[in-house]
């Protein structure tokens, strides 16, 4: 009789955890992401884990089934069901759409859906008893039970199409862009190609870069990091120069004796995003150098090469400026 | 004209290979293994030959590839093997299938067809191909060789050869943009998966299954750029399917197969320890069977495959970074004490950034393991299920040993995700067969 009351009053627990996550799970994906956390001070996901965890062993070593409601059970098919059609609606129309359809119209997170979707699946595990799944008398193998129960396999049909449906939608979020521009520009070069890929500005400098130096060269580059990470990475950047050198420098010293060493240019990079990180800002390089002479490289207009016994780096404040410097050896 | 020339061969001796392993291969199997084995094996024959000063040209590769094409043919004769023989009945029975499934076929065949349009227009522009795969491609090709000339490039030799090797190939001999090889990569993939699925499901269950499968969005995008993870998850997981496919239906040739994938897999990518999951598989077989033909049979190749690289990095960065030396750091790592705050941490980064992505695939997956748990028969394929966790648990404690390594970890969140992109293809392969209908 105690142990009777004690399971029972392991079950209640477990019920009213299971809703009380449920609750807080769609509470938080009709506000926002942290909800929970900022409001009552407990990380949803811990509570999440750990209310599983104890549903998975009171589940399996207490054999809680016969002492579980009945109406329980209809509860957890109905809520899983609802859900179901609500987060496969929202993706629907999301996909038909645009990214944040739902969350501009209807104020919910359809991603975090998933949570109390998870959630009601659980509620199913626990609570369905397995004579609603088989009847255990005919000890019926899976492959009969699946060509017997019938709805359960139009369901599953449902939920693969659904997922076919969901990552198509995927698909054409990430490589809609590079599907429109090969159809559009379907005659395109690969310069043309490459400038679309690897960026604008980026592409025309290297081109640049290469047709003004020799191929044995070596070049100082930029610091690796926003605003070059291309012009700045050295790895990168030698596939478009190659057999040239690149030795990195930093943002305002050379790290290495211009006369003394063999470097042959320096670039002069103004940065190739907007973007701008460990402090750096744009427009490189911020320090004198010994120069031959200076080639820019202006949009549409011709190289304009300049002859400098000194790049000064005070005449290139504030202007943006490609080009690079010829070493005076 | 040479480039399809030599892809030909290439394929032709992978179709050989094939063929001395597995005498009963249909036409889609033999496609499907035919690309990976040739272009897996050739390239590291041709790294092993570099290695010992063999330059890296047209002619090594032709007659390297006709002597492999010329033994792979005769231990076929010698084997009696029906070679040319193709099976019709996939192009008859098109025409007897269910408008449904010829619809399914259409979009899968439309997939294909999408991603090679795409891997063959865009010329390779992913930033880890220019930063290493594609440039040290190029540059083997111009100077014909790789371990010679390793020292003197930085990021050079952070990774093994097949996917730098295979552009090699490609650009020797005549070709601009190898980056449609990717989705060829996609081709062997769906062939062998419908293959493996259908042997145990209907036509209808396993069309939507390999429909699935090629329609989850990382796997279907990195068979239009030029990264390595898309050969790694072909190899391996192929490789797993073979492995199951030897334990169910006690083949060794299947396992022979298996071995050969797994160790290609490490010769795509050598960074990740999954390979470690078959072995132990492999082990735990043997001791069952009380034999020790299983583990000869799968570690004498796989070890052929995976022990050069080893060796070579080794003797580039180190004893710390041969198979032997990354134990032991992973080894010491968690031997010197469990870090409980660093583990919960790792599973909210891997259920972040990864599991979230598996989304309702997740799901489904661990409906069908408690379905089979509850019904406790089919012993056989809760091993496949085992060989999942096993991977599963390898995925965590890689990502714990690595955040105890470098205070970066948190910062490449993508990578970690690149990673475990075969994880999606195994979970529905074994969804697949817990739930689907069988022919029955």
């Amino acid at each position: 009789m105690k142990s009777k009351k004690v399971l029972h009053s392991y079950i209640g627990a477990l019920i009213l955890a299971w809703l009380v996550v449920l609750m807080l799970s769609i509470v938080e994906s009709a506000t926002y992401p942290g909800f929970v956390l900022k409001h009552l001070y407990v990380d949803l996901l811990s509570i999440i884990f750990v209310v599983v965890i104890l549903g998975f062993f009171i589940k399996i070593f207490l054999k809680i089934e016969r002492n579980v409601p009945n109406y329980l059970e209809k509860v957890a098919i109905c809520i899983s069901i609802i859900l179901s059609v609500v987060v496969f609606l929202c993706n629907f129309i999301e996909g038909i759409s645009y990214t944040n359809y739902i969350f501009s119209r209807f104020h919910v997170h359809p991603k975090l859906l998933y949570t109390p979707l998870f959630l009601s699946y659980f509620g199913l595990f626990l609570f369905i008893k397995k004579d609603t799944i088989w009847n255990k008398s005919n000890n019926a193998g899976l492959a009969k039970y699946f060509k017997t129960i019938y709805k359960v396999r139009t369901l599953l049909l449902i939920i693969c199409f659904w997922l076919i449906f969901q990552n198509l939608t995927v698909i054409w979020q990430v490589l809609r862009n590079d599907i429109l521009f090969m159809v559009k520009h379907r005659e395109s070069t690969v310069a043309e190609k490459m400038r679309y890929k690897v960026g604008d500005k980026f592409y025309k400098f290297v081109d640049f870069v290469q047709k003004n130096t020799p191929p044995y060269s070596t070049i100082l580059i930029p610091p690796q990091g926003y605003p070059w990470p291309q012009t700045g990475n050295p790895s990168y950047i030698r596939y478009f120069l190659y057999p040239r050198k690149v030795v990195v420098g930093k943002e305002y010293e050379a790290n290495i004796d211009l006369l003394k060493s063999n470097i042959d240019y320096v670039l002069i990079a103004h940065g190739e995003t907007d973007t701008t990180e460990f402090g750096f800002t744009h427009g490189w390089p911020k320090f004198d150098v010994p120069s031959d002479y200076v080639l820019y490289m202006e949009d549409d207009k011709e190289l304009i090469r300049q002859y400098e016994h000194m790049y000064l780096y005070k005449n290139s404040i504030g202007k943006e400026q490609w080009g690079i410097i010829k070493i005076k050896k | 004209m040479n480039i399809i020339l030599i892809l030909l061969l290439i394929v032709l001796f992978g179709y050989f290979l094939t063929k001395a392993i597995i005498y009963d291969t249909g036409f889609i199997e033999s496609v499907g293994l035919s690309f990976l084995l040739g272009m897996g094996i050739l390239t590291f024959v041709i790294f092993i030959s570099s290695w010992s000063g063999i330059h890296i040209s047209t002619d090594s590769i032709l007659v390297m590839l006709s002597i492999l094409i010329l033994i792979t043919f005769f231990v076929c004769i010698k084997l009696n093997r029906k070679l040319f023989i193709f099976n019709h009945w996939s192009f008859r029975s098109f025409n007897n299938m269910y408008l449904y499934e010829k619809l399914l076929i259409i979009v899968i065949v439309a997939m294909l067809t999408i991603s090679l349009l795409l891997s063959t227009f865009y010329p390779i522009t992913v930033w880890d191909a220019l930063a290493l795969y594609d440039f040290r491609a190029k540059v083997i090709a111009e100077l014909g060789f790789f371990v010679q000339i390793a020292k003197n490039y930085e990021y050079f030799s952070h990774y093994p050869l097949l996917t730098s090797l295979m552009h090699t190939v490609y650009y020797l001999f005549g070709g601009t943009n190898p980056q449609f090889l990717y989705s060829i990569f996609l081709f062997s993939f769906v062939a062998i998966y419908y293959i493996f699925i259908r042997k145990k499901v209907t036509r209808f269950t396993a069309l939507v299954s390999t429909l699935l499968m090629i329609t989850i969005p990382r796997i279907f995008e990195h068979s239009t750029i030029a990264y390595t993870n898309l050969p790694y998850t072909v190899f391996y997981v192929s490789g797993l399917l073979y492995l199951y496919e030897s334990y169910v239906n006690e083949r060794y040739d299947y396992l022979l197969i298996s071995s050969l994938l797994i160790g290609l897999s490490t010769w795509t990518r050598s960074d990740l320890p999954f390979w470690i999951t078959p072995i132990l598989f492999v082990v735990f077989v043997a001791l069952n069977k009380k034999s020790i033909k299983a583990l000869i049979v799968y570690l004498v190749p796989f070890l052929l495959i995976q022990q050069p690289w080893s060796v070579f990095s080794a003797s580039m960065f180190g004893t710390g970074y041969s198979t032997a030396g990354q134990l032991s750091m992973a080894g010491n790592s968690l031997l010197t004490g469990i870090d409980i705050n660093r583990l919960i941490n790792t599973f909210i980064y891997l259920y972040k950034n990864i599991f979230v992505e598996w989304g309702a695939l997740l799901l489904l997956f661990v409906v069908s393991a408690f379905i089979q748990f509850r019904n406790k028969f089919d012993k056989k394929s809760l091993f496949l299920l085992l060989m999942i966790l096993l991977n599963i648990l390898g995925l965590f404690f890689s990502t714990y040993v690595f955040s105890m390594r470098f205070s970066e970890w948190k910062e490449i969140a993508d990578s970690a995700v690149r990673m475990s992109i075969f994880f999606p293809p195994l979970m529905l392969y074994y969804i697949t067969i817990t739930l689907g209908e069988n022919d029955e």
